[in-house]
């Protein structure tokens, strides 16, 4: 590696784990998010509401912690701007030191029709006035300015951290912003954004066809240009090139996932293939019951950051596709350094021997009593210089 | 008289349209409150079915959902002929939430599932604080507790209940069962609980071996 800069080497390793390459040491992505905040000197509310704490909150944490990626910059909950808008779907609780968002359902199983017909025109018209009160309440012009100047304030400060992290810290971005992005699949935006849990759950049964011909408009209006993108270069900066998050196939059974998701997802893999790209899925619950849809994809292609599967087991099962996670928030949050550092051992002894691992969390990490300190400190300070 | 085992089958089918004319045609004939409990018998009976198939891996976590609001329904149809309360209960669960966490929705699969099973359910709903829990344990004295959560903090909330529990000289009463996605053998322990599931249908089966 002699030559190169740390950032060059971060990417390098990251480049390497996700071609199934062997690597000289196991690069490790940050699953750290409000528990960051509760780590720092301030309380979650006074963060989130400050980009200059925030800022400080996540450069403490790289100059404590040291990891090679982050998943979060500070920048998944924008609640500066849901909240000019009148959004109240974050519940930040400072005594209780937790972050909750409420289940959202802006729409009813009768209108997947009409948001076929025209995704943007439906968000706009319906959804956002159901969403954001303030739009249709007086005032609503001076609502709208506020928030386009927080969305600005909060674009401003993702590009600020973001370059202080590649430019100062030489830790890569986990995608790149100009070519695949991140990408959200028709069916998880239902899921997080429009139906909820339960709406969606019954919709799979009683409404299959016109939801379905929603996923395929909306596939083509929010999905399509950004793996239209993936025939472009990736940037020096950029650890993968494209970013998705799974939480609705939770709700699916093996059946209904080959039916429902799958479809979809296999577009956007088929592009990633095509064009030779890669892509980070962060899989919340589990993705075991899915193994059969991922074996065929071919190798050097994805990675795969499991929450609750036995991630061991996992590597058997795919062994065509790069692996993340596997470290636990219960052993982080309850056990000794010892136990910690051993299971990271054993994590990297068995996942990363032949390539194809990148270390992180399984869960999360939100709460305060998911990790303790010094278990995160003999963890990372292990890993980075653990060498295979 | 509704063909029972075609009712069940139904359920168990999760095939709505169905279910509902069974029911709706039965509820037609002015049937008598024994005829009425052989059918929400029939459909605990098809619940079991939705259940099994969820074991096999037939059916998933959105199927039990479907399989709630049908149940709830089909019962909404019986009521008129149904009559009050019903006294065959096999047993009483005080159920929720615990503080900290909003999610419900695998609180309320369980709920449905193990109504269906004959268990009378005193759900408390979520981020329920470990006060109200002992409340309720000491007002209605369940054979069983049922603590759910989503987040990891839920695993210190469910411990802070049994703790109160413990306190209020209530633990030994009850049996105490913990769901959701942070749960493991190893918290189960460390909690004090008596069983951990995150399997709504191995949940059910599991409070029922303690009522029998």
């Amino acid at each position: 590696m002699s030559g190169q800069s740390l950032l060059q080497e971060r990417i390098q390793l990251f480049n390497d784990a996700v071609r199934m390459k062997k690597t000289h040491r196991i690069p490790q992505v940050s699953n750290f998010w409000t528990w960051k905040i509760l780590d720092s000197e301030y309380k979650l509310s006074e963060a989130l509401f400050d980009y200059n704490k925030m800022e400080k909150v996540m450069c403490d944490f790289h100059e404590r912690y040291q990891f090679d990626g982050y998943l979060d910059l500070g920048t998944r909950n924008p609640v500066k701007v849901t909240s000019a808008l009148g959004g109240n779907q974050y519940l930040v609780d400072d005594e209780k030191e937790v972050l909750n968002i409420h289940d959202q359902v802006f729409m009813e199983a009768e209108e997947y029709p009409e948001l076929a017909q025209n995704p943007v025109k439906f968000l706009w018209t319906k959804i956002l006035p159901r969403k954001y009160k303030k739009m249709t309440e007086a005032g609503a012009l001076e609502s709208f300015k506020n928030t386009t100047n927080e969305m600005l304030a909060f674009a401003e400060y993702n590009t600020k951290i973001t370059k202080k992290f590649t430019d100062e810290y030489q830790v890569p971005e986990m995608l790149n912003i100009y070519g695949g992005g991140v990408i959200l699949h028709p069916f998880e935006m239902l899921f997080n954004f429009l139906r909820g849990i339960k709406g969606l759950s019954i919709d799979i049964r009683k409404s299959k066809e016109t939801l379905m011909e929603a996923m395929d408009a909306m596939y083509e209006m929010f999905v399509k240009p950004s793996v239209l993108a993936l025939e472009g270069k990736t940037p020096e900066t950029a650890a993968f090139d494209m970013y998705s998050a799974l939480l609705a196939h939770s709700i699916l059974s093996t059946k209904q996932f080959g039916e429902i998701y799958w479809p979809i997802l296999k577009k956007v893999i088929d592009k990633l293939v095509e064009t030779n790209k890669t892509m980070y899925i962060f899989s919340e619950s589990t993705m075991m019951r899915f193994c059969e849809f991922f074996q065929e994809v071919p190798k050097g292609h994805l990675v795969i950051h499991t929450e609750l599967d036995d991630i061991f087991e996992l590597r058997k099962k795919l062994p065509n596709v790069c692996l993340a996670g596997g470290m636990p928030a219960d052993l982080l949050g309850k056990a000794d350094v010892k136990t910690c550092v051993d299971y990271a051992k054993k994590l990297l002894d068995e996942l990363g021997r032949d390539g194809g691992f990148i270390f992180s969390q399984n869960k999360m990490m939100s709460f305060r009593y998911d990790c303790k300190r010094e278990n995160l400190l003999a963890v990372s300070d292990f890993v980075r210089n653990y060498r295979l | 008289m509704v063909d029972l085992e075609a009712l069940s089958q139904a359920i168990g089918d999760l095939n709505e349209t169905r279910v509902l004319a069974l029911l709706n045609d039965f509820v037609a004939t002015n049937p008598d409150r024994e005829e009425a409990q052989q059918v929400v018998n029939a459909c605990q009976r098809g619940m079991t079915l939705v259940g099994d198939l969820y074991e096999t891996g037939e059916y998933f976590v959105g199927d039990l959902i479907f399989a709630g609001e049908l149940l709830n329904n089909a019962i909404n149809i019986l009521k008129p002929v149904i009559g009050g309360e019903n006294n065959s209960k096999v047993g009483s669960i005080v159920l929720g939430t615990v503080q900290g966490d909003l999610h419900d929705i695998g609180k309320n699969i369980f709920k449905s599932m193990i109504e269906a099973a004959g268990f009378e359910a005193y759900d408390l709903g979520h981020d329920v604080t470990p006060g109200a829990f002992v409340e309720m344990v000491r007002k209605v004295k369940p054979q069983v507790v049922g603590m759910s959560g989503v987040l990891t903090l839920a695993l210190d909330s469910m411990k802070a209940v049994i703790e109160e529990l413990v306190g209020a000289g209530l633990r030994d009463s009850v049996k105490i069962i913990i769901g959701g996605n942070p749960v493991s053998k190893v918290a189960c322990e460390q909690i004090g609980a008596d069983a951990f599931t995150t399997n709504a249908a191995e949940g059910v089966k599991l409070c029922q071996g303690w009522v029998r």
